[in-house]
């Protein structure tokens, strides 16, 4: 079962950052279709979803780590600070018809990479497990 | 404390900086991976140039990189392990060498042929996407098949 549980949820854990990768290829000036716009917001929420309930079930699966320890509370918090930041961003970049870069305004191009930042401390603190 | 978790929150920090870092490769390669197979379909579909040339840049920019970061990191950790010996024979660890080894030699096949069709389309070839796009695009997909098998791999660790 916790072989299984960290599987599904390591793997979550890729599709969020496969999500960053082409997120970061709209704000770097790459095309912008409407089915790799489509795709890496399907890879963000289904790797969102499957971090927080497999991270969750893991905890709660596993009697040495309780759902309130220190690096699972941090863990929450950039969970959420991630998503805060990768709202504006979905919303700011827009597919084109012809699938030319556009061009991304300095806070979207903020908001992406303190979303990048919170994803890359989210790691950190999955790797290091502070307090446990 | 179970074993497992005994090993997870006991490494050294020197170790866990490797894994952190060989997840972290391993994470850019994945995600490069599927940026360029969006942009190659997206490419096969329409002949678009720009998609061709997004697919190669996301596997010279960001998989062969990230899969050197990926790799030598691995080495490393398993240095650190003491498990590079050629006494050790472990399933989990045998799935990562033939995914990675066989990965490199399909990586650099995918790029040559996909430089080689943005090359083609700049030169004004036709509108219709080549056979290295579509070629590419299949070894991209296996690329990732393989990817998902390592990730199974190295978190169920079979033995």
């Amino acid at each position: 079962m916790y072989h299984a549980l960290l599987f599904w949820h390591v793997l979550s854990a890729f599709f969020l950052g496969a999500a960053v990768v082409i997120f970061s290829s709209f704000v770097l000036g790459g095309p912008i279709t409407r089915p790799s716009k489509l795709v890496a917001e399907i890879l963000w929420g289904v790797g969102g979803v499957g971090t927080l309930v497999f991270g969750i079930w893991l905890a709660l699966n596993r009697p040495e780590y309780e759902i309130w320890d220190g690096w699972i509370i941090a863990a929450l918090v950039l969970w959420i600070l991630a998503n805060g930041a990768g709202a504006p961003v979905s919303r700011a970049l827009q597919p084109t018809s012809d699938g030319s870069p556009v061009a991304i305004d300095r806070r979207t191009q903020f908001a992406h990479w303190m979303r990048v930042l919170w994803v890359v401390l989210l790691l950190i603190d999955m790797v290091w497990k502070p307090g446990a | 404390m179970s074993l497992i978790a005994e090993v997870v929150t006991t490494r050294p920090d020197g170790v866990k900086f490797w894994l952190f870092v060989h997840i972290l490769g391993g994470m850019a390669t994945v995600g490069a991976l599927t940026l360029c197979l969006i942009a190659l379909v997206g490419a096969w579909r329409s002949g678009s140039i720009s998609l061709t040339r997004l697919g190669y840049r996301a596997l010279l920019w960001g998989a062969v990189p990230s899969f050197i970061v990926l790799r030598v990191a691995a080495q490393i950790l398993l240095n650190k392990e003491g498990l590079d010996g050629d006494e050790v024979d472990l399933t989990w660890i045998n799935i990562g060498f033939t995914v990675t080894d066989f990965g490199l030699l399909f990586l650099i096949i995918t790029t040559v042929l996909t430089g080689l069709a943005v090359r083609k389309q700049t030169r004004g070839g036709p509108e219709a996407p080549s056979i290295g796009v579509r070629i590419s695009t299949g070894l991209v997909s296996l690329l990732l098949i393989g990817y998902l098998i390592a990730v199974w791999a190295m978190t169920v660790k079979p033995t």
